[in-house]
């Protein structure tokens, strides 16, 4: 990226640099203060109003949350026994294997899904803008609704197997795709790509058409500018599509409820622990696990994404 | 250019939209009349709900002048509200209407609730005439009487008389005759909300001499707990797969004729099938051991109410328990009343559903907790997949 | 590659209509149950159509007052959630923040755990505060769940930033004010538009949290939705979806025209 070219020519030349005018400029810093001091201070600034809302909002009651976890029904004051009970059963681990499993899929396919289409939809034609308006109809119909039209369309007896029983002849039996694998995978597809794919279609929109024709101008095919110019130009955009999707596919509850069939994913779990079998401590510790486990894969996510050598612009 | 102009559009926009928020937003709604009820209903399905909105609210409002305001809920998300609830401090709803096992669970976590059997019978005459022993414990837990029933509901087999001419009349002959059935039973899981499949699993176990008045931990050493649960095994072979995860599907299944037979709510079967949400075919019937209670509609006074605002709670419940209620229920809801007001109901209403005496003359109540627990967390186990 | 142009128009015109299907065709089931009766999707077109779900729909849900709370605690929502989120996502992305990923990650944790599992902590805190039913009180509740992707839209955004064009106005003599208005906000637009519409999705889908929240005169879309599906009447919560679903398009429809659809895909020449 442009910013840790000349932030990292800026540091060696022992000057703040321009950037620190832009971030001086916005934020006025005591004259004293050096500018290091100065940019911390101003990031804490700009970080803080977020962050003191999140402590009150969600952190303070996530402390009622931790404290369950590490407490139990029976009157322990402390046992981590919910979390190893779950972490080392066969159940539990599949579970987790199942979530991860289909949210990095649905996440794959959406992506592989939505980059093309934005692609496809810069070049104006004539239903562009269906297509973007389209989009919005799997995040706004309310998701219970929605996995519930998913199960009638593609069950033995909906439409699609219609289609390729009756219709087209082309199998003899309907083809299973409700509570199957694949069936998931797809209605996760339907209900979360568009996180991704606005996303991105924003992200191809702020860039500057001057770099792609500069590209081709100096004899690059169209793959070739995509690849080493359009693409890394791409890349916060598709780390936060694709973080957006899967946090939904990881979460998702609705979908996998109705159309999972004997394939029940972490959030349909824990929902059962806590209010079927109203064991607030044990949902509580599977809760902490599932939060860790995606900051952890976000964290290592981001760190991937930010490897130095990585090609600026 | 025009983004910056848009831009603009955009934040006068927003700005319009803050202002109009807040406007709204800050203004707390105006303190109501004394005479006001909130009720929070979490049990009604769509043709309850019209059900409210369109006879109940209107007839109380007749009868008493209190204006009720009608919110739908869910019964764990109240559970978790209730939990903060403290006197003095008045919460969003003065009057619940729950499931029998929310309200189990409630009573069970101490949760702030008014007595209403026998404590407040001068408020509310109408309740001399709900069944006591039901009115007593629920699901094995004694509830302080700390509710009124305002429909009773029993859990029967639910068939489909187009492809199943001759209902089993118990359970052993369902179980014997389970290959016939292949594919095509619905059950919802025991470890759903709905308690249909606890139902099922809980009748099946009695049916093949499981007594529950025994403590689990006994049960567990009996010969017939063994056996039962083998049988279980067995006919869940027969399961229509998956089994259900949860009400919708069972219904989903139901209506696309996968299952043609299952253990469900007769009133709510019999009503829907009338009304075109499952097929025209639909019947039910009673099996040698079905379950009474499970599927109840209970009426709850928070205890942090005003003395005042109970007084408005108890008029209300008083004429929800009235007989004219109560038998307009049954006559257009396929409703059992959770009053004895049935017994006056005239030969017509009996035309559709069985008498609630022949119905309830099988059943029998879910009252061993444990068991319940047992069913929920390890039935899934006993299932063939 | 070589693909005659026609051939190349054909197969992009059979994607499209395969994307508009895929995408319509679940919400067609729904437009079906909600207008016939015994249809079951078991075959084509029901066999029976009928206005009744709709009249129950009527009969059960204050359409105009839903909408209203809906809409009023989504406007609100958002407005806190970008207030809350543009600074922070400009921190994230032009700062070199120690544990940067790690702050993302904390910001982001909210919409990582089941809501039901933190809700009994907001429900007491929005009950002792005196927040419950109000639309103020639901809105902030929905802000723990939309500000953190509109953070991660933001971050993106500013991180995707030509610091030449900021580096241009500074040298160009712009002040503060300027730069933003002039140069920052032009860049931004496209990304502020995408996390407000993240942010107003956030809290008009919310479920779960705004059961904990709410109140007799702060029924949302959800809540009276999914409330309507009962074990299994998909028909009368599809009519539901189908009346309140037509101002919502509207509205996205509205924003989006609001702010051009070329601003969301097209470059910002002509700034």
């Amino acid at each position: 990226m442009a910013w840790t070219t000349w932030r990292s020519s800026a540091a060696m030349n022992g000057s703040a640099g321009p950037g620190a005018a832009v971030a001086d400029t916005l934020h006025p810093a005591s004259a004293r203060l050096t500018a290091a001091t100065s940019r911390r201070v101003a990031a804490a600034g700009l970080v803080l109003p977020l962050l003191v809302f999140l402590a009150a909002a969600f952190y303070l009651p996530l402390g009622y949350t931790l404290i369950q976890s590490v407490t139990s029904a029976q009157g322990d004051a402390f046992t981590l026994a919910q979390y190893t009970t779950f972490l080392a059963s066969r159940q539990g681990q599949g579970v987790l294997a199942l979530t991860l499993f289909l949210s990095f899929a649905a996440t794959l396919v959406s992506l592989l899904l939505s980059l093309p289409l934005a692609l496809a939809l810069r070049r104006g034609f004539a239903g562009k803008g269906i297509v973007q308006f389209l989009m919005m109809v799997p995040i706004t119909i309310p998701s219970l609704v929605g996995a519930l039209g998913l199960l009638i369309l593609y069950d033995r007896t909906g439409w699609l197997n219609y289609l390729l029983v009756r219709t087209l002849h082309v199998v003899s039996q309907p083809v299973p795709i409700d509570y199957t694998i694949p069936g998931i995978v797809l209605f996760y597809v339907w209900m979360f790509f568009p996180y991704g794919g606005l996303v991105i279609m924003s992200g191809l929109g702020a860039l500057d058409p001057a770099l792609e024709e500069a590209g081709r101008v100096l004899g690059a095919s169209p793959w070739r500018t995509f690849r080493l110019v359009v693409l890394p130009l791409l890349k916060p955009s598709l780390w936060a599509g694709s973080v957006m999707v899967f946090l939904q596919c990881f979460g998702a509850f609705s979908v996998p409820l109705i159309a999972g069939g004997n394939y029940q994913p972490l959030a349909v779990k824990i929902y059962t622990v806590a209010t079927v079998f109203l064991d607030w401590h044990q949902a509580s510790a599977m809760a902490v696990i599932m939060g860790l486990i995606q900051v952890a894969l976000v964290v290592l996510y981001r760190r991937l994404d930010r490897q130095p050598g990585r090609r600026t612009a | 250019m025009f983004t910056v102009r848009s831009a603009r559009g955009l934040a006068g926009a927003l700005v319009a939209g803050v202002a109009l928020a807040t406007a709204t937003g800050a203004a707390v709604p105006a303190a109501r009349a004394a005479e006001t009820v909130s009720i929070v209903d979490t049990v009604s399905g769509p043709n309850f709900q019209a059900f409210w909105k369109t006879y109940l609210i209107p007839q109380i409002k007749q009868e008493t002048g209190i204006d009720v305001s009608y919110t739908v809920g869910q019964g764990p998300a109240l559970q978790l509200q209730m939990a903060s609830w403290k006197q003095d401090h008045p919460p969003e709803f003065s009057l619940l209407f729950v499931k029998g096992l929310d309200l189990s669970n409630m009573v069970q976590a101490k949760l702030p609730l008014e007595p209403l059997y026998p404590a407040r019978a001068k408020e509310i005459p109408n309740q001399s005439m709900e069944p006591p022993e039901f009115l007593a414990s629920n699901n094995g837990v004694a509830l302080e009487g700390k509710g009124l029933i305002f429909w009773r509901a029993q859990f029967d087999l639910v068939y489909n008389a187009a492809f199943v001419k001759n209902p089993p009349k118990t359970w052993r002959e369902f179980y014997d005759r389970r290959k016939e059935f292949a594919g095509h039973i619905g059950m919802i899981r025991p470890d759903a909300g709905s308690g249909g499949g606890r139902a099922f699993i809980y009748s099946f176990l009695t049916a093949f001499g499981v007594d529950f008045k025994q403590p689990l931990a006994t049960l567990q050493t009996t010969a017939a707990w063994k056996d039962a649960w083998e049988k279980f095994g067995d006919f869940s072979h027969a399961l229509a797969q998956p089994v259900a995860s949860a009400a919708p599907v069972m219904f989903h299944q139901f209506q696309t004729e996968q299952v043609w037979l299952t253990v469900y709510a007769q009133d709510y079967s019999l009503w829907s099938a009338a009304q075109g949400q499952l097929p025209a075919t639909t019947k039910a019937a009673p099996l040698d051991v079905n379950i009474v209670g499970a599927s109840n509609a209970w009426l709850v006074v928070p205890a942090v109410d005003s003395p005042a605002q109970k007084q408005a709670d108890d008029k209300v419940i008083n004429v929800l328990l009235s007989p004219a209620v109560q038998l307009k229920m049954l006559e257009t809801m396929y409703q059992y009343p959770g009053t004895s007001a049935w017994k006056q109901a005239p030969a017509s209403a009996w035309d559709k559903i069985p008498p609630v005496d022949q119905a309830e003359s099988h059943g029998i109540r879910m009252t061993n907790l444990e068991a319940i627990t047992y069913i929920q967390q390890h039935g899934m186990d006993h299932v063939a997949q | 590659m070589a693909l005659p142009t026609f051939g190349r128009r054909l197969g992009g015109a059979a994607l499209l209509a395969a994307f508009v299907l895929f995408i319509t065709l679940p919400f067609v089931m729904v437009l079906l149950e909600a207008f016939g009766s015994e249809w079951f999707g078991m075959r084509l077109l029901p066999k029976v159509w009928t206005l009744k779900w709709f009249g129950w729909a009527a009969a059960t849900v204050d359409i105009g007052q839903v909408l209203i709370n809906t809409a009023v605690i989504a406007v609100l929502a958002t407005i806190v959630s970008l207030l809350l989120a543009i600074p922070t996502a400009w921190a994230i992305a032009r700062y070199r923040l120690p544990l940067a990923s790690l702050l993302m990650g904390a910001i982001l944790f909210p919409r990582m755990i089941p809501e039901i599992t933190f809700a009994l902590g907001v429900a007491r805190l929005s009950y002792d505060l005196g927040l419950s039913n109000t639309y103020v009180g639901i809105a902030l509740a929905h802000v723990i769940l939309a500000a953190p992707f509109a953070v991660l839209v933001l971050t993106s955004t500013f991180e995707g930033m030509d610091d030449r064009l900021l580096e241009a106005g500074t040298v160009l003599g712009c002040n503060t004010a300027q730069l933003f208005r002039r140069v920052i906000l032009p860049l931004a637009l496209p990304g502020i538009v995408a996390a407000a519409l993240f942010s107003f999705l956030s809290s008009y889908n919310d479920f779960v949290l705004t059961l904990m929240v709410y109140g007799p005169d702060t029924v949302t879309l959800p809540v009276q939705t999914y409330l309507s599906i009962g074990n299994g009447y998909l028909s009368v919560a599809g009519a539901i979806s189908v009346i309140l679903l037509v101002p919502s398009f509207l509205f996205l429809l509205l924003l989006m025209r609001m702010v051009k659809p070329e601003n969301l895909l097209g470059g910002l020449k002509g700034a």
